[in-house]
């Protein structure tokens, strides 16, 4: 005759909640007692994950609402710079405008790295394209005064800069220096 | 730590200003260019000295000679050493700008960097090196 305990074991073990490797329940008296402790128990985790995973999105919730966003990364601004100084100084045709194309490339490109290292971007944004500047009526002239710009947003963000960050915008700065030198 | 970084960047304060004096001789026409380096490191090293005593160390005295890369024996040898004496300097205040977090220590270096890159640079485009800028001053590849 099927005994309850019974029913409930061939329900549990329908559900393969028994556990693998286990060796074959004995028949012996107090099993049932065995088997509704481990069916109580189960219930319980199940309760615990169902209650897990109807809070998830909430805590998701409330994380993306407490996590204010990051101001943007001042780094950003400085490469961005670079980036137009050279597709300003690519509208000449002197050779020293050509050498510094070149430098403010290598600049955009070492800065954006920086950038990028410590907040790696989404692999949906794609990197920010210079627009084409409309080209100034004296180029040369403008380039000078975008140079001077940059050696001095770069100097003086220096004393505020993590000290790692501090040697590269440092070197940024000295090297626009370096390139109005090249133009005076 | 940031004093032996500055004490670094003394040394080659008192390099550059050894330089300075040998190539003279050979920079006649570019006298008042030669002075004018000269002047702005020997302010330098003092500036640099009186920083490190007070913070309680005790300043390097300068070598009595200093070896440039190269021989210097006409005006382009000179123009040679006088570009990587100051570059040597650019590497030098990049240094205490990476190990220090003061920020008019700071300030002075950047100050030191930038002055010494402007000067690299006059000397590398007077002697016809191409190119004459320098991308990333202090930067061993820049």
């Amino acid at each position: 005759m099927e005994t309850p305990a019974d029913a409930v074991s061939a329900a549990v073990d329908a559900q393969g909640i028994s556990f693998a490797g286990l060796p074959p329940r004995p028949h012996v008296l107090g099993r049932g007692l065995a088997i509704w402790g481990r069916v109580i128990s189960d219930s319980v985790s199940r309760r615990r994950v169902l209650l897990a995973v109807a809070a998830a999105p909430l805590a998701v919730a409330c994380t993306t609402e407490s996590a204010p966003p990051p101001p943007p990364d001042p780094l950003s601004a400085l490469a961005a710079q670079a980036r137009a100084d050279a597709a300003l100084a690519k509208t000449l045709t002197t050779p020293a405008a050509a050498e510094i194309a070149k430098a403010r490339e290598t600049h955009a490109t070492l800065l954006q790295a920086e950038v990028d290292r410590e907040r790696p971007p989404l692999s949906s944004t794609a990197p920010p394209v210079p627009t084409a500047p409309p080209t100034p009526p004296d180029p040369l002239a403008a380039l000078r005064t975008a140079l001077d710009g940059a050696a001095r947003e770069a100097s003086v963000l220096v004393p505020s800069l993590p000290s790692y960050r501090a040697g590269l915008v440092g070197s940024v700065a000295a090297g626009c220096a370096s390139l109005l030198e090249v133009l005076s | 730590m940031n004093v032996d970084a500055v004490q670094t960047a003394l040394g080659t304060e008192h390099a550059a200003l050894w330089t300075y004096g040998l190539v003279s001789a050979f920079l006649g026409d570019q006298a008042a260019a030669v002075a004018e380096g000269s002047t702005a490191h020997r302010a330098r090293r003092d500036v640099t000295e009186r920083w490190l005593r007070d913070h309680g160390a005790t300043p390097n005295p300068p070598a009595a000679a200093y070896l440039p890369p190269a021989p210097v024996s006409d005006g382009p040898s000179a123009l040679a050493a006088l570009a990587a004496v100051e570059q040597d300097t650019c590497a030098a205040w990049k240094g205490v700008l990476e190990r220090t977090d003061d920020k008019d220590l700071r300030t002075s270096a950047l100050e030191s960097l930038t002055a010494a890159a402007v000067r690299a640079t006059r000397w590398r485009k007077m002697a016809g090196t191409n190119p004459a800028s320098i991308t990333m001053p202090g930067v061993a590849s820049g």
